[in-house]
């Protein structure tokens, strides 16, 4: 577009509105987890860290955010593992109705994750394994599932086949070839795949809210809670705390994969 | 051609996620399907014929039916805010900077990586009585008692369209990538200005984009549950906190799973149409 | 080294027959060219070579070995492939090196062959550095020792020369003859730009639709094509129909207009309808007509430096292109509007089939 043209001056202005309001919230966050007072002012007339001190006070954070660890981990592993093989399917094979497969495998994005949870929470009490960890991390997998194959798919469409031809042709077995030469171009989308998974899952609340009951909880339910039933500024900090963590985490895995370009859908 | 040697290698690779998602997808969502026909959870006669009456009742109450009608204009609302304030960054990006638009990209990025929680919280600060809002409007003497802006319609609109934002800035900022900036030259050399271009070149060609965005973002508000949860109040309750309480709290299994069933093919069939619509209207594959 | 023989090949991909009843052979230290227009198979016919296609049915065999059940891995054949296919998370080394690492070869030895490979195509001092930092010739000289490093049976070329400008392009065609000779490794050029088959290879296949239709030396295709397709396909031409016409010890062609042209070959019958064919740098310009000559009307000039390029109008509708010097135009002071007459020399007057030979 041409410098200085009214469309041109338009759309810069109402971009900037927007990214204002996408990060307003947190930067809002970030200065009310700093305020000393229990009541939310503005501005702020005394600074303070207590409330960081008090992100302990949350009922059972600890262990929940443990749970939350182990669970979204798990699940973004084996998701990665799964996704894998369903990737190199639909990027390298020939397959009847791929279209149909795909848009199944990517289809839990797009289902209610109520429907998700109550479906599986009936299911796993017909079985007998409700509220176990267990039946936590496969709730879980099916709601990230989606992330690594998508990833998976487009790394493998980026990479270039004729790179293991090209191997295959220079003696190396179809495993090694996969080892040596693929793999190593697919860790991009690993890494972006598991990283969206695994923070997609540590921050769910709709499926597990019907998948733990009594000592099992995880980290979103108990802030949740906190959230609900007290109204000092602790989730203030906890959330501040939430949003360095992730950015730095997507900040590094950009830096050193170049993630974000694979997360654009083209 | 010997089909399985063709077809083998594709079939074995899938093989453990289809397991996987048969197990514990598919059968727990026929299974859900199944307890939506009953009368009544653990129906204490097993032979009884498969009935429609929870979804009868869904479109009678008045809670249920009010929330479906309800999801509906929220969804609509949040899909076309989302769209108008997500087409000019995505168009932005393109001709920012690289520092600027790799900073841009890492915003929408963590947006779509921080917990939904945190992000909501952060609106019942903004929207807070003593909150900045409010603070402004009393400073500028447009209001004289601070409005009550949480726990409404507009606050769980609000919240969406920060939530779906990334879901839509991503897929239109992908297909404008892919236009090459030849396009944007030959409009120009042919006369046309910069809102001519986008407007006759630019967006037809981004459609695809702008598709998949508007669907994902449907799809998300329509299952919109902790947003609801947390900025609504009862009175502005979505599908999936009414099918959440009848589970959670009424013990009513077969009804849950019959709103939340409805919901589910509603969502779908809207998805399904619209994708139907596009490929028929503008010949773009979504 | 070894000779590579494709023994009435069939491949089916995706439900297409992609080649059919593919016969040929390529002797040991032979360069042979397959040259065709995009999709006629040649591709194809060099990924079965290479074992990453297997053949529905025939034989391939290299060394009188038949290989067709062994995989890509266990054959000693060498490919560049067409983008290069460098592995980009290896250095230059690593990546020549791969070969001769697959190969069990003692580390020892990896060192001073990765380095001789190296030096062969120039590059010895590029060994640290990653594909994304070389340019596409140099990208291409370290495919061509990466694939040769491992001394393989047969050398495959991918439409070698198809991704550099064409600068680069001739001075790697040197380069490239020159090494395939020094090496003598068996080599299959695949490509579909005629100059590239005419100039790098001893021999040139020419593939359309999957079939083999025409083999030979460059010199022999180039000169006296089979057929109407190979002609068209080997360089600009021109073609014009005629009756046989016989008068004892001569024959002659007559085409329109009562021109009569004269011509080298003698197996055709009389009253036969033949199609004709001449290069355009065959056909000579002159200012006066003289027995058997056209007259023509220069329609327009295309000066290309060394050479010139005449399209000129004839009787009934007839159009030549002729390749001449320029300084032939410039003596005769000849330019556009004027009338020419062309001499079409006999010898040069090719027979050519209207359809394609099943096998040459």
């Amino acid at each position: 577009m041409s410098e200085g043209s009214l469309t041109r001056i338009t759309v810069t202005l109402v971009a900037w509105l927007a990214i204002a309001f996408m990060v307003f919230p947190v930067i809002l966050t970030a200065v009310v987890s700093l305020n000393a007072s229990f009541f939310i002012e503005f501005p702020p007339k005394a600074l303070s860290l207590q409330w960081y001190e008090n992100i302990g006070a949350i009922h059972r954070i600890g262990e929940a955010t443990l749970v939350s660890l182990t669970v979204a981990v798990a699940s973004a592993a084996v998701a990665c593992l799964l996704g894998l093989g369903a990737a190199l399917a639909i990027a390298r094979h020939p397959l009847p109705g791929k279209p149909v497969v795909t848009a199944f495998l990517l289809s839990p994005i797009t289902v209610p994750m109520v429907a998700i949870g109550i479906a599986l929470v009936q299911f796993f009490i017909a079985i007998g394994a409700a509220f176990t960890w267990w039946s936590l991390v496969v709730g879980h997998i099916v709601l990230v599932i989606a992330y690594p194959v998508r990833t998976l798919v487009a790394a493998l469409t980026l990479s270039d086949t004729s790179l293991e031809d090209a191997a295959r042709s220079l003696g190396a077995s179809r495993w090694r070839a996969f080892r040596t030469v693929t793999l190593p171009q697919l860790k991009p989308g690993l890494v972006s795949g598991f990283l969206f998974a695994f923070l997609i899952s540590f921050d769910n609340y709709p499926i597990s809210v019907f998948l733990v009951r009594g000592d099992l909880t995880t980290m979103p339910i108990e802030v949740f809670n906190y959230i609900s039933n007290n109204f000092d500024p602790t989730p203030a900090a906890f959330s501040t705390v939430y949003i360095v963590v992730v950015s730095v985490l997507i900040a590094l895995a950009e830096w050193r994969y170049r993630i974000m370009s694979l997360s654009i859908p083209r | 051609m010997d089909w399985g040697r063709r077809y083998g290698p594709a079939l074995l690779l899938l093989a453990p996620l289809l397991g996987f998602l048969t197990v514990f997808y598919i059968i727990p969502f026929a299974g859900m399907v199944g307890e939506s026909l009953t009368y009544w959870s653990g129906d204490p006669d097993p032979g009884t014929t498969p009935t429609l009456y929870q979804y009868a009742k869904t479109f009678e109450s008045n809670r249920a039916l009010g929330a479906i009608l309800r999801t509906f204009e929220i969804s609509a609302y949040t899909v076309v805010i989302t769209f108008l304030i997500s087409y000019p960054i995505a168009l932005w990006l393109l001709f920012a900077g690289r520092r600027t638009r790799v900073l841009v990209l890492l915003i929408t990025f963590v947006s779509l990586g921080s917990s939904l929680i945190v992000r909501n919280y952060g609106w019942l600060v903004v929207l807070a009585d003593a909150g900045p809002v409010n603070i402004v409007l009393q400073r500028l003497g447009l209001i004289e008692f601070p409005l009550r802006l949480t726990y409404t319609k507009g606050a769980v609109i609000t919240a969406l369209v920060h939530y779906a934002m990334p879901f839509m800035i991503l897929p239109i900022y992908g297909s404008l990538l892919r236009i090459p900036q030849s396009y944007w030259d030959a409009s120009k050399s042919l006369g046309g200005g910069d809102f001519r271009t986008l407007w006759r070149i630019i967006l037809p060609l981004s459609m695809p984009g702008v598709f998949g965005g508007t669907m994902l973002v449907f799809a998300i508000s329509m299952s919109a549950f902790v947003t609801p949860l947390m900025l609504g109040s009862p009175s502005t309750a979505m599908v999936s906190q009414v099918a959440a309480e009848q589970l959670l709290v009424q013990l009513n299994f077969a009804w849950g799973s019959a709103i939340i069933m409805a919901l589910t093919v509603m969502t779908l069939v809207v998805v399904f149409l619209y994708a139907l619509l596009i490929r028929k209207v503008f010949r773009v594959d979504v | 080294m070894a000779r590579l023989e494709l023994d009435h090949v069939d491949v089916w991909l995706g439900g297409q027959h992609i080649l059919r009843d593919l016969s040929l052979t390529v002797e040991e230290g032979e360069c042979l060219a397959l040259l065709g227009p995009s999709g006629c198979g040649k591709t194809t016919t060099l990924r079965t070579v290479a074992g990453f296609v297997r053949p529905n049915s025939g034989e391939v065999r290299i060394g009188g070995q038949s290989i067709g059940r062994t995989p890509p891995n266990k054959r000693n054949v060498g490919i560049v492939f067409q983008d290069y296919a460098l592995f980009p998370h290896m250095t230059v080394g690593q990546n020549v090196a791969y070969g001769l690492e697959m190969r069990r070869t003692p580390s020892g030895d990896i060192a001073g062959r990765v380095r001789d490979a190296l030096a062969l195509v120039r590059l010895e001092d590029y060994a640290d550095r990653y594909p994304a930092q070389l340019s596409g010739g140099q990208k291409q000289r370290v495919a061509l020792a990466r694939a040769t490093v491992i001394r393989p049976d047969i050398l495959l070329l991918d439409e070698p020369l198809g991704a550099l400008d064409r600068k680069l392009r001739d001075t790697m065609q040197v380069e490239l003859k020159q090494l395939q000779r020094s090496l003598g490794i068996t080599t299959i050029i695949v490509t579909h730009d005629q100059e590239e088959a005419l100039s790098l290879s001893d021999r040139i296949a020419v593939m359309f639709e999957g079939r083999l239709t025409a083999l030979g030396t460059p010199e022999n295709l180039y000169e006296g094509p089979p057929s109407v397709k190979v002609m068209e396909f080997l360089g600009a031409s021109n073609t014009l129909e005629g009756t046989v016409e016989r008068d004892g010890e001569t024959t002659a062609v007559a085409c329109a207009d009562g021109i009569h042209l004269p011509v080298a070959w003698s197996d055709a019958a009389a009253g036969e309808t033949v199609r004709l064919g001449i290069r355009p740098e065959h056909i000579a310009l002159e200012a006066d007509a003289g027995a058997h000559t056209v007259p023509c009307t220069i329609d327009e000039v295309v000066y290309k430096g060394a050479a010139v390029d005449v399209f000129v109008n004839g009787p009934a509708s007839m159009r030549f292109h002729v390749n001449t010097v320029p300084a032939r135009l410039h003596d005769a002071s000849l330019s556009r509007g004027d009338t020419v007459h062309l001499s079409l020399p006999a010898r040069h007057l090719i027979k050519l089939s209207e359809h394609e030979g099943a096998h040459p």
